[in-house]
């Protein structure tokens, strides 16, 4: 395995936690939403 | 309809990845693996265009009085959120290329440069969003920034034509240079743009939506605020 191989993990992972933090950051703070929001106000 | 999404994206990144890590070979003359990095750091860069467009076009029709809804508005921040998410990737994942490619984590050089202008003034555009004004205002002044920080988007594309410095050229674009690129290189290529722009759809929907719900959430303390005052008023006026 040659040393850069390191950098194409690092970059991989990065890039898989940034996306997935993000969409359940999303997803977490749409469902606080709904809850606190009366029932005509939601999906 | 979501989940269906959702699930096509995952699966789209999920093959790309594979052949991104196992299918195509490294680059010839050094065995230089970290060119793994091209089905990352290209797609990331296009839907950052994307997304950027988006804002613009969005915010565009929100100007235009006879096309005008919030909804453009709310999709032009949501779009320019994730732009800034990728924008963010794109830099961070050239920065690792670079390191083995060029010996440096970071030069400025126009293309980077250019990127981080980019990245910069769309923050700042997120930023405007977040201070406080009635939707309109808001609408307007966003909009007109959009607008302007668009302007970055054709001079980071023509960067490395005008100014030819570290970063290289346009290449799968590019007719001058008549590149050979390996068949599964190409295929991946154009499977990641495919996964990656799933995943900006997804994404912005989602984002998109959440703006809806905080746009709710505004009105119905607004609607709150109002019937409290009225409240107020009205045992100040009828004596106890």
């Amino acid at each position: 395995m040659s040393h850069n191989w390191s950098f194409v993990i690092a970059g991989y992972s990065i890039t898989t936690v940034v996306f997935v933090s993000y969409a359940v950051w999303i997803r977490q703070k749409a469902r606080q939403l709904r809850r606190s929001l009366p029932d005509e106000n939601r999906d | 309809m979501k989940r269906l999404f959702l699930a096509t994206t995952v699966v789209a990144l999920g093959v790309t990845a594979v052949f991104a890590l196992w299918v195509t070979p490294p680059r010839a003359e050094q065995g230089f693996d970290a060119v793994r990095l091209l089905y990352l750091h290209v797609p990331t860069a296009w839907i950052a265009y994307l997304a950027f467009g988006i804002t613009a076009l969005a915010s565009l029709l929100w100007l235009v009085p006879r096309t005008r809804d919030t909804a453009w508005d709310l999709l032009a921040g949501a779009s320019a959120e994730v732009g800034v998410v990728f924008t963010a990737l794109t830099l961070l994942l050239g920065s690792l290329w670079g390191r083995p490619a060029w010996g440096t984590w970071w030069e400025w050089d126009a293309r980077l440069t250019t990127t981080a202008i980019l990245f910069f003034l769309y923050l700042g555009y997120l930023a405007l969003r977040r201070t406080g004004a009635t939707s309109d205002e808001r609408g307007k002044r966003s909009a007109i920034a959009a607008l302007i920080a668009f302007a970055d988007v054709p001079v980071n594309y023509l960067s490395v034509t005008w100014w030819q410095t570290l970063h290289q050229q346009g290449t799968v674009f590019n007719k001058n240079l008549n590149v050979q690129i390996d068949g599964s290189m190409a295929f991946t290529l154009i499977l990641a743009v495919v996964a990656f722009t799933l995943l900006y759809g997804y994404l912005v929907l989602e984002r998109f939506q959440l703006a809806q719900l905080e746009e709710g959430r505004e009105a119905r303390e607004l609607e709150l605020a109002i019937a409290e005052r009225l409240r107020t008023e009205h045992s100040e006026v009828v004596p106890a």
